[in-house]
């Protein structure tokens, strides 16, 4: 493959290329003036490498002299002071599943009938990266199709729309924004709220920042030790501050428990929000069968955007073995901005056993990453915290919802257990995050309501932002309870119960009816409600 | 829904036996037991998740 079409000093507006790793790799090289030992050096390159085998990439289209928002951004703030002279546009390389060349591009833009239309580059796109005319962190905004989800157990509920304009061709991917910190405006924790911002920006309708605006603002009423810039990290509190400097709510959960890191990540995703995990991250080697934690290398920051509910069985949780969906997880997905976009990280059961001061080991739950220390999986990671941006009307937390849905499961699987509910299994709850609109389309458009009953929950009046834990038995949904998550916790919050089954909701009704609510004080506004229904 | 008269009959039936079950000696102590198991599995949850504020100077560097 020729690379050296483009010359910058007349560059072409643009160059198409048969995807080939290697020629990715030259491809970063020569437009970021990065050297090609240090890009094959990169985990992107491995990373990237396997991702576009996944994808089935085939061509390369290289967009020159690309203007990017959030380059000219950090450039204007710092770059353009420098003695050196840094170039102030990106490169855009656009992938696609479809072989072509650059003469079929041509036809395409000079309207000649051609093998390549619209509609055919559309289908083919697989997303874009943006190349930063810098000597070493050169990625920079990147939005890539995910893997497939379709048929798997994948799931990425916060990927969202963009739409691309390639030399007026418009293309769209739905995807993430994904960006590699500079060291200098960003570093790992700016980028990671970058990309949660570009979730939380069109959901809840703020301006999304740049990540050099993001580090200022993180910096911003907090005294700090150093300089700001070059920024070599951030800590929770700044990260807390830039959420708030767009009109959001930091929400700091500990997350060393993997049943509380399962759980937190699944209702919120659930719920479309992306969110910050913190983890510390461990060389590893394995001694007398055991994974001990030899060396730190620190602590990271990224976005959590997708999870795989991989596990057949969910594990029951506390002395009354409360079973919920979120613990089905196997494998989450995280833009991790040394790694690349969707990034895997396994929850394969091995603990790190880290060397406490007397010598003892302690025992500290644990993932796999795709950092590599020559040899695969060495790295491990330790959930230390997930820091969630709310809106500030999702007042009630996921815990106070869990601790009434447990209250209310142990009453429920008594009476199963007794033979009162014709249930053969006990019921797994899905309790997750969810906004009115999302909850009436799906019930809309599934079949497993229908008529009146229909009717009436789709015209409920209900609040925007819902916490929903459905009890499923067997695959087969029984029960929706809906919680105002607008709510104050002693309000009176169970807006509604969803009934798919009518003999079982006909007993919870009657039973809620004669047994006075002073019997089961903690599920009292579930009570309540089925206590209302019964008139 | 289906609402019909042979799932109310069948009801009534059944809430009788979960009344008689719940105002019963075994029934009271076993729901008392189990609510308060639930109450601890509820407060398990939450010292988990539950942030040391020292943490929350520390930076992320890498």
């Amino acid at each position: 493959m020729n690379l050296s079409l483009s010359n910058d000093k007349k560059s072409l507006p643009y160059e198409v290329f048969k995807y080939h790793i290697s020629v990715f790799k030259k491809l970063l090289a020569k437009k970021s003036h990065a050297n090609l030992e240090h890009i094959n050096k990169k985990y992107h390159s491995i990373y990237f490498k396997n991702y576009f085998r996944e994808l089935h990439a085939k061509t390369i289209i290289v967009e020159n002299e690309y203007i990017d928002r959030d380059f000219l951004e950090d450039y204007a703030g710092y770059y353009v002071r420098c003695f050196h002279h840094y170039k102030r546009r990106c490169t855009r390389l656009h992938f696609f599943d479809i072989a072509f060349c650059s003469s079929d591009f041509k036809n395409l833009l000079t309207r000649c009938k051609g093998s390549l239309d619209k509609k055919t580059l559309n289908k083919a796109y697989l997303g874009f990266i943006v190349v930063k005319p810098l000597p070493q962190t050169i990625i920079g905004r990147t939005c890539l199709k995910t893997y497939k989800t379709k048929r798997t157990q994948r799931h990425f509920p916060v990927i969202r729309s963009y739409k691309v304009h390639l030399f007026g061709i418009p293309l769209e991917i739905e995807s993430l924004s994904f960006q590699e910190q500079d060291s200098v405006a960003a570093a790992c924790a700016t980028s990671a709220l970058w990309s949660v911002f570009h979730r939380t920006g069109t959901l809840f309708h703020h301006a999304i920042p740049s990540p050099l605006e993001i580090t200022k603002s993180a910096t911003s009423n907090l005294p700090i030790m150093t300089r700001i810039l070059p920024n070599t990290g951030l800590d929770i509190n700044q990260m807390a501050n830039a959420i708030i400097g767009v009109g959001l709510e930091p929400f700091v959960i500990n997350v060393k428990d993997n049943y509380v890191l399962k759980n937190t990540l699944y209702t919120y995703l659930r719920g479309r929000i992306p969110m910050i995990f913190g983890i510390s991250l461990w060389d590893v080697s394995s001694e007398n069968k055991r994974l001990v934690g030899n060396k730190p290398r620190g602590l990271h920051a990224v976005a959590i955007t997708g999870y795989n509910l991989g596990l057949k069985k969910t594990i029951p949780y506390g002395k009354t073995g409360f079973l919920n969906t979120a613990s089905r997880i196997d494998k989450i997905y995280v833009h991790d901005d040394q790694i690349g976009p969707f990034a895997r990280m396994v929850f394969d059961n091995n603990q790190i056993s880290l060397r406490g001061n007397d010598g003892s080991f302690i025992k500290f739950d644990s993932l796999s990453t795709s950092w590599q220390d020559g040899q695969d999986g060495n790295v491990r990671a330790i959930p230390q915290s997930i820091l969630v941006p709310l809106y500030h009307k999702i007042r009630i937390p996921f815990s106070a919802i869990l601790k009434e849905v447990v209250e209310f499961d142990v009453v429920f699987n008594y009476l199963r257990e007794k033979g009162i509910f014709p249930l053969s299994q006990r019921q797994e709850w899905d309790i997750y995050l969810t906004t009115i609109s999302d909850l009436k389309e799906e019930l809309f458009n599934s079949t497993e309501l229908n008529g009146n009953y229909l009717k009436g929950i789709l015209v409920e009046d209900m609040p925007r932002f819902l916490w929903r834990a459905t009890a499923i038995c067997a695959g087969k949904k029984i029960l929706d309870l809906l919680f105002d998550a607008t709510d104050i916790e002693q309000g009176d919050h169970c807006v509604i119960a969803i009934e798919y089954e009518s003999l079982i909701s006909e007993i919870l009704k009657n039973i809620f009816k004669i047994v006075p609510e002073e019997k089961f004080p903690a599920i009292r506004v579930i009570h309540k409600w089925f206590k209302e229904k019964t008139t | 829904m289906a609402n019909n008269k042979t799932a109310n009959k069948e009801a009534t039936q059944l809430v009788d036996r979960a009344k008689e079950l719940l105002y019963s000696r075994e029934g009271k102590n076993n729901i008392k037991e189990a609510l308060k198991q639930a109450g601890e599995t509820a407060t398990k949850y939450d010292k988990a998740q539950f942030i040391d504020p020292k943490s929350l100077n520390e930076p992320f560097t890498i």
